[in-house]
């Protein structure tokens, strides 16, 4: 009874997670496509940073209105207004001590120090938009869970699990995007940091695409710690 | 018969070097060139072949043409001149070749397609061989017998403007000169002006023989926008112009002398469909030749069609036209239109000169010259030429002197052809049967190595090499006939030289014997492994030992670099490759170091999210590993997390930051060098050191880095090398400051310098006696048996010898590298490695990494041109050809080789300390502490 239960459950939230994951990839599809209506000569590759720009909101805004409405993790406790506030700053200030760490982990990975130094920092913040936000949404400026989520077998979840499958799937993603640039092919998404923020963008649109179906998949060997 | 690892590893690693010798030999052929090359006193020329009647023609016929211009076009394929565009935007080159007084060729041009090759192609006549890069290590100057170096030794005076690759291959040889550089492939205006607005100047003055024009323009438009671009349009315009403007210069100047002058106008190599060149599609290799010279008149209606022939047969030409000697390993033969103009003798004359040079270069190739065909045409044409000249000395009719010249004419060309092609045949070739049993060799080798690794790394270290058995097995024998007949119809089957021919009977033998006994060897492991896996398959279902994200990252980056070099500009650009894995390796290494070790993080097993079947290709492998890995895995059964509290406060901060450090280190040494291709002319903090503004900055750095150096390195030698290795340093620093690198603060100018070699000497009395302190340990240890700690005193002793010497030898901007290295040795060491319990084989992985990762920081590259040369001079008073060698080799090596032998006196401590643990296992903290055996044994 309460094993079909879980089930259910489980399918549900696997059901919720597909549709969640499927606006996310429409937001980064409409960023693409739509402030080509509203700019001039808009697109992806001449006018990188401010697609960056529209691509990161976009982004985040769809992030928060998800976790607004969707409510993975049902907090029982009613907290006050500035407990509230005190965790919104607080990850604010984790949102942005993120972007400053992916900096200066892209700098030790090469990146110039002087020069380009937006065009680095935009990575950062979009790599930090399909990383960072969606951790802070979900399991909020904690370090510890943090963590456990990332540790070998720590995820207690659907979303927890879904949650790595995108992170990792967008680090490697940028990862993977640095590989082009050495080449000769002498092509204009070749420039730092082009095809790392496009590598992390597939990335991320991938590990949203593969999360459900592999969650779905192997929804028979998955089973969750309760806590 | 039973081997120990180490034999067994020897064995492979001789076997694989013959291998791979092997197929170098068939890869590389000996390029033709004559044996009297290195000289460059003038050999008197053939004399006129004459029949019974002296003929008093022996000096070098006088030159053909006064003035000779040159306008060399990077990257000019032949349709730009001869096709549309050339009709639509040469209109006066097209004019030339239709119309005007000029001869058209489409030169063929060999691969590599790229200038400097090309450029000596085109000067020597020679098909530059692969090997030449290893025979001129020392000097990129064109050492070859050559068209401008006879041009200078005949007193012409030679001016070039234009690529700078000129002045490289000949210095001094140009009385005035003004190089550009192609680096900045975007500029294609300003490249060309530099060369154009000398011209006028030039043209004018006439006090020239030879002028020299390298456009680079073009094949920069092609890097950057392809043949098809409507900038190729303009560029082919503006060198129309110029062509213009030389050729009605040349016109009026030789109403003044006697002679005609001559205007070649030709392209390096081609451009292929994307605008890039190096390879050897018909685009890339098709060149336009064009020469233009009043000499070759023509009546109306006389059409010429552009001929096909080889870029080498310019050279032969040029020296024809100016008077020289035919350069001594030029391939081409001459183009013979330019001479048709000539009296019936005097063209005689030139094909009887360019006949003899050609069979030299034969005879001192070609062992079995004689039964060459186009010696044959050779003897025959030389005695018609003979009886040509008696019939002209006694002045015959002249009908029939024609006709007999005509006749001698033909077996001229006839000779000559063939004789270019078979000199030519002989240098691209390559040897495919060597190839093929060198690649047979190596594959065996590998594949038999792969399959022992199991057994060779298990505890016992040793292995059953399965020889014996099967050398007496009826496969063998099988083989062996086969491969033997083999060989056999090979060699008295191909026309061509091939080197495993060429050896005696008995050592292609040996090698028959080499190659089936290693094929029976393979066979035999084989069916052992295959008999093995399927006695394992029953019991080893459940293995729950599962690749950590580490090992995982080790195995596909070094998959993944074996695999980049497929690509060019991967090859180019390794040391990107290298870096982006050592920061990765850093950041895994962070993210294992944080899962163990932060607070908080409790560890336990959880019984979740269990995954089957996510591991199936993996699990033969895992096997392997499981059943083979019982002595690689050091203590790792007891990899506890909790192993953080016995970490003392600060160790323990230590552990966490130095990931951080370790990647802060090599981000700086990045930026100390920038090698490659793409990324080379970007400023880098060596430049600005070694610029003389920085001096006192370079000293201070030098100061600071042996300091350093000194404290990094003495915590583990004993007092005796202590002293010696700070002697040392002090030396390194006097010896730059002898040979004005750096400066002492008493010293503010830099008066005498000199070549500082009693102070090299006085570091190198160091270095032989740290080594030799280091050996006499580890024979002791060999000999006495006295247990691992003297053992690894020894190897480090040796390492610091090591260090010491690549202090003096590395440049002083360089030594922030060797710091950093040793920095990171230690911190990895002590603080990743030790906590951590990595395993040999990580451990090794790592160390392959960084080295590689060090070879680049160095300065290095892929590219020859940046091995650094002077390493081999310090101490030596003149160049002596062992020392010089073996210092430069290590000064270019200097990071792998700290690398592996730091790895091995890490493994070796390692090694004793579990033993030591082991023996005294009820004091852990002993272990943990880190102290080194060194200091235990010492103390």
């Amino acid at each position: 009874m309460i094993a079909t239960q879980e089930n259910t459950m489980k399918d549900t939230d696997i059901k919720r997670l597909l549709y969640t994951h499927l606006l996310c990839i429409c937001s980064i599809i409409l960023s693409i496509f739509i402030p080509s209506f509203f700019l001039e000569n808009f697109s992806i590759l001449e006018t990188h940073l401010t697609w960056l720009c529209i691509c990161s909101v976009s982004v985040t805004a769809v992030n928060l209105v998800l976790y607004l409405v969707v409510k993975p993790n049902a907090s029982s406790k009613r907290s006050s207004l500035s407990f509230k506030v005190t965790r919104f700053v607080k990850c604010c200030v984790y949102f942005l001590m993120s972007c400053f760490t992916f900096h200066v982990i892209f700098v030790l990975y090469g990146a110039p120090l002087i020069e380009l130094v937006l065009e680095t920092f935009l990575f950062a913040v979009t790599l930090s938009t399909f990383t960072t936000v969606p951790c802070l949404c979900l399991l909020g400026p904690n370090i510890k869970a943090w963590l456990r989520v990332f540790s070998r077998n720590g995820v207690t979840s659907v979303w927890e699990n879904s949650l790595q499958i995108t992170t990792i799937s967008s680090f490697v993603g940028a990862w993977l995007g640095a590989f082009p640039i050495p080449l000769d092919w002498e092509r204009p998404w070749q420039v730092w940091p082009i095809s790392c923020t496009l590598g992390a963008t597939f990335g991320y649109v991938a590990g949203l695409f593969i999360s459900p179906l592999w969650i779905y998949w192997n929804r028979k060997q998955l089973t969750y710690k309760n806590n | 018969m039973r081997l120990g690892s180490g034999t067994f590893a020897a064995c492979c690693v001789v076997v694989e070097v013959l291998g791979v010798v092997l197929f170098l030999r068939g890869f590389f052929p000996a390029p033709v060139r004559s044996s009297s090359s290195s000289k460059h006193q003038a050999e008197p020329p053939a004399p006129e072949p004459s029949a019974g009647a002296s003929s008093n023609w022996t000096k070098l016929p006088p030159p053909l043409f006064s003035k000779v211009v040159i306008v060399l076009i990077d990257a000019l394929r032949d349709d730009f001149v001869f096709g549309s565009k050339g009709v639509k935007f040469m209109p006066y080159t097209t004019y030339l070749v239709e119309k005007g007084a000029s001869h058209s060729f489409v030169a063929e041009a060999k691969p590599p397609t790229v200038t400097m090759p090309r450029i000596k192609a085109l000067m020597t006549g020679s098909v530059p061989g692969f090997i030449d890069v290893v025979m001129n290590l020392n000097s990129p100057a064109l050492l070859e017998d050559n068209v401008i170096t006879q041009a200078k030794a005949a007193g012409k005076r030679i001016i070039s403007y234009g690529d700078e690759t000129w002045v490289k291959l000949f210095p001094k040889h140009f009385v005035e000169y003004d190089g550009t550089t192609s680096f900045f492939v975007s500029d294609y205006t300003e490249v060309d002006e530099n060369v154009t607005r000398h011209l006028d100047k030039v043209l004018k003055r006439g006090d020239w023989d030879v002028l020299i024009l390298h456009y680079l323009g073009l094949d920069h438009i092609g890097h950057v926008s392809g043949p098809s671009s409507p900038l190729i349009g303009r560029k082919l315009s503006e060198m129309d112009g110029v062509l213009m403007k030389i050729h009605t210069a040349l016109l009026s100047e030789e109403r003044e002398t006697l002679l005609p002058s001559l205007l070649v106008l030709c392209g390096d190599h081609g451009m292929s469909e994307t605008g890039g060149h190096g390879a050897s599609s018909t685009e890339e290799v098709s060149t336009p030749l064009l020469l233009v010279s009043s000499a070759f008149e023509r009546k109306p209606g006389d059409i010429r069609y552009p001929k096909h022939v080889q870029q080498t047969d310019l050279a032969a030409t040029l020296a024809i036209g100016l008077g020289l000697p035919i350069p001594k390993n030029s391939v081409g033969h001459l183009l013979f239109p330019a001479i048709e103009g000539k009296p019936m003798r005097e063209q005689l004359r030139f094909l009887h000169l360019n006949t003899v040079q050609l069979t030299k270069l034969l005879q001192e190739n070609v062992p079995s010259f004689e039964k060459e065909p186009g010696f044959e045409q050779f003897k025959i044409s030389e005695r018609l030429h003979g009886n040509w000249i008696r019939l002209y000395l006694e002045e015959n009719n002249s009908e029939v002197l024609f006709n007999l010249g005509t006749k001698v004419r033909r077996q001229y060309l006839d000779a000559l052809k063939t004789l270019s092609l078979s000199l030519s045949r002989q240098v691209a070739q390559y040897d495919v049967y060597s190839m093929v049993v060198g690649t047979v060799v190596v594959l065996e080798v590998l594949t038999l190595l792969l399959l022992s690794i199991p057994q060779a790394l298990s505890s016992k270290a040793e292995l059953e090499v399965p020889l014996l058995s099967p050398v007496f097995s009826l496969l063998f024998y099988l083989t062996f006939l086969v491969l033997s007949a083999v060989h056999v119809i090979v060699c008295t089957s191909t026309e061509s030289s091939c080197y495993l021919c060429s050896l005696s009977w008995l050592t292609a033998g040996g090698v028959m014997v080499l190659v089936s006994a290693l094929l029976c060897a393979v066979v035999s492991a084989l069916t052992k492994v295959l008999v093995r896996g399927k006695l394992l398959s029953k019991n080893a279902a459940h293995s729950n030992s599962r690749w950590s994200e580490l090992d995982l990252l080790i195995l596909l980056g070094t998959l993944g670099h074996v695999l980049s070099l497929g690509a060019s500009s991967f090859i180019e650009e390794e040391h990107q490759t290298w870096y982006f894995l050592v920061s990765t390796l850093c950041l895994a290494l962070c993210h294992d170091i944080y899962r163990n070790y932060l607070p908080g993080d409790d560890c336990e097993p959880q019984r979740c999210l269990h995954v089957e079947g996510g591991f199936d290709g993996a699990t033969p492998a895992l096997q392997d590993k499981n059943t083979s890995s019982a002595v690689l895995e050091l203590n790792r059964g007891c990899k506890s997390p909790s192993s953080l509290g016995t970490l003392r406060g600060y160790e323990k901060w230590m552990v966490l930051a130095s990931p951080w450090v370790i990647l802060t280190c090599c981000r700086l040494l990045r930026s100390l060098n920038q090698t490659g291709v793409q990324w080379a002319h970007r400023p880098d903090l060596g430049h600005w050191l070694t610029s003389s503004d920085h001096k006192a900055a370079l000293s201070v750095l030098a100061a600071l880095s042996l300091a350093v150096i000194f404290a990094l390195i003495q915590r583990r030698c004993s007092p005796a090398s202590k002293v010696a290795m700070a002697l040392g340093l002090l030396g390194v620093y006097c010896y730059r400051a002898a040979i004005g690198n750096v400066l002492f603060p008493w010293q503010q100018d830099n008066k005498d310098i000199s070549k500082g070699i009693l102070e090299a000497r006085f570091v190198y009395v160091f270095v032989l006696g740290i080594l030799f302190t280091g050996t006499k340990d580890l024979l002791k240890s060999q000999v006495v048996a006295a247990g691992f700690t003297v053992k690894t005193v020894g190897l480090w002793e040796l390492y610091s010898g090591f260090v010491l010497l690549a202090a003096l030898l590395l440049r002083p901007h360089n030594l922030p590298v060797l710091v950093l290295s040793l920095l990171i040795q230690t911190l990895m060491a002590k603080f990743v490695w030790k906590p951590l319990r990595h395993d040999v084989a990580e451990v090794t992985v790592m160390h392959y990494w960084f080295g590689q990762a060090f070879f680049y920081f160095q300065g290095n590259s892929n590219n020859i041109a940046t091995v650094d040369i002077s390493a081999g001079f310090v101490g030596l008073d003149t160049y002596v050809e062992i020392p010089a060698i073996f210092l430069t080799a290590f000064a270019t090596y200097t990071g792998p080789v700290l690398w592996a032998s730091h790895l091995v006196s890490f493994l070796s401590s390692e090694a004793s300390r579990i033993t030591a643990g082991d023996r005294s296992l009820d004091s852990p903290e002993g272990l943990l502490e880190g102290r080194s055996p060194c200091h235990r044994a010492l103390s």
